[in-house]
């Protein structure tokens, strides 16, 4: 009985992974509450109030590929951040850290702070908000507009393993299209991510 | 002077098994033609990478299954998307878990490989899927999985009459 309801559970992991944001979706779980330094809660639906985008990455702290495009990461959000000051952006840690002690609250703010993050980098605790979204791996970016309409969602460019090689920066060019009010030429690219380690 | 003949052995075997593991280049479209190539009742694509926590915790079932059902038709490609230049741990990974068959490795940028061979899948690892002999796509999931799930999933296929 009990492998019966083990293997319904992964059936029910490998159907859910499917239900994906799609483009032209409006922006889900608006009032999922994200934790960040100091347990300060905040939503989606705050961070982005008055904005003309919401940028949101999933992400976490030891996936190979979120640390390969870490940099890429945090020199794209803080760029937007200082120079399109309309731009919310938000990196989420939804990784239970029961699985992976390294995507702790504790871990996630050291690591914004050593890194320099400009921008929250907050943790899903109830994995509520990348559930919402349809996330399964880490990094996966997710691009809303000002009427929080998705318009981009993937990777942030073709090479997670070296910048200077990467030949489509997709994450960058959706930016600046859409800032731009152009339309966005890759609107939905993929990339090899890290499973995220679901309660 | 005794110890270091029994560690060079020891090494010199380890080379040998590691040296003795092909792991081939392959493109989504090469893998799909693997999954169709004649002879399995039932074929279990793998991608994994060596350092991804979930795919090592599932591996030495999927290799136990490979052992146990091969005679009754099952063809396990195992395909790895570590860097190129991580090929040596891959390939004692495979020695380690006892993977002596040929494998694959990515050999195609993530979003060619990705959407040549499954739509559905948008590069989460570990991934799973199951064909039939024909290489027709009967299941499909990200994730680990067990011996027990991956054993019911098969069963049937292999049991199917030609």
């Amino acid at each position: 009985m009990k492998q019966k309801i083990l293997v319904a559970l992964l059936v029910a992991c490998a159907v859910s992974a499917q239900a994906q944001l799609k483009i032209g979706d409006k922006m889900p779980a608006t009032d999922v509450k994200l934790t960040g330094e100091g347990g300060k809660q905040m939503t989606l639906a705050e961070l982005a109030k008055g904005k003309r985008g919401t940028l949101v990455i999933i992400t976490c702290n030891n996936c190979p590929y979120a640390v390969a495009w870490e940099r890429r990461i945090v020199n794209i959000g803080n760029d937007w951040v200082q120079k399109e000051k309309n731009l919310a952006v938000v990196a989420v840690n939804p990784n239970d850290p029961k699985i992976s002690p390294s995507d702790s609250l504790d871990k996630i703010v050291a690591r914004a702070k050593k890194e320099f993050y400009k921008f929250p980098y907050v943790a899903d605790t109830t994995q509520q908000l990348a559930k919402a979204f349809g996330a399964t791996k880490t990094p996966e970016c997710f691009l809303f507009d000002s009427k929080g309409v998705l318009v981009y969602h993937g990777a942030v460019d073709d090479n997670h393993k070296d910048a200077g090689k990467a030949k489509n920066k997709y994450l960058a060019d959706a930016l600046n299209a859409m800032r731009h009010s152009k339309p966005i030429t890759a609107a939905k690219t993929q990339a090899m991510g890290c499973s995220i380690k679901w309660r | 002077m005794k110890w270091a003949l029994i560690l060079a052995c020891l090494w010199a075997g380890c080379a040998r098994e590691t040296a003795s593991v092909p792991v081939l280049p392959v493109t989504a479209a090469q893998l799909l033609e693997a999954v169709r190539a004649p002879g399995a009742k039932a074929v279990l694509v793998n991608v994994y990478a060596t350092w991804c926590g979930p795919c090592r915790e599932e591996f030495p079932d999927l290799v136990k299954l490979e052992r146990e059902y091969r005679v009754k038709g099952l063809r396990v490609l195992f395909v790895s998307v570590d860097d190129e230049e991580n090929m040596s741990a891959v390939k004692q990974f495979l020695a380690a878990q006892g993977v002596t068959y040929a494998s694959y490795r990515k050999a195609q940028q993530d979003m060619e490989f990705i959407n040549g061979l499954d739509s559905r899948w948008n590069g989460t690892l570990p991934a799973t899927w199951i064909y039939d002999g024909a290489g027709r796509s009967r299941d499909f999931w990200i994730g680990a999985a067990d011996y027990k799930m991956f054993e019911q999933k098969l069963k049937p296929l292999l049991e199917e009459k030609p």
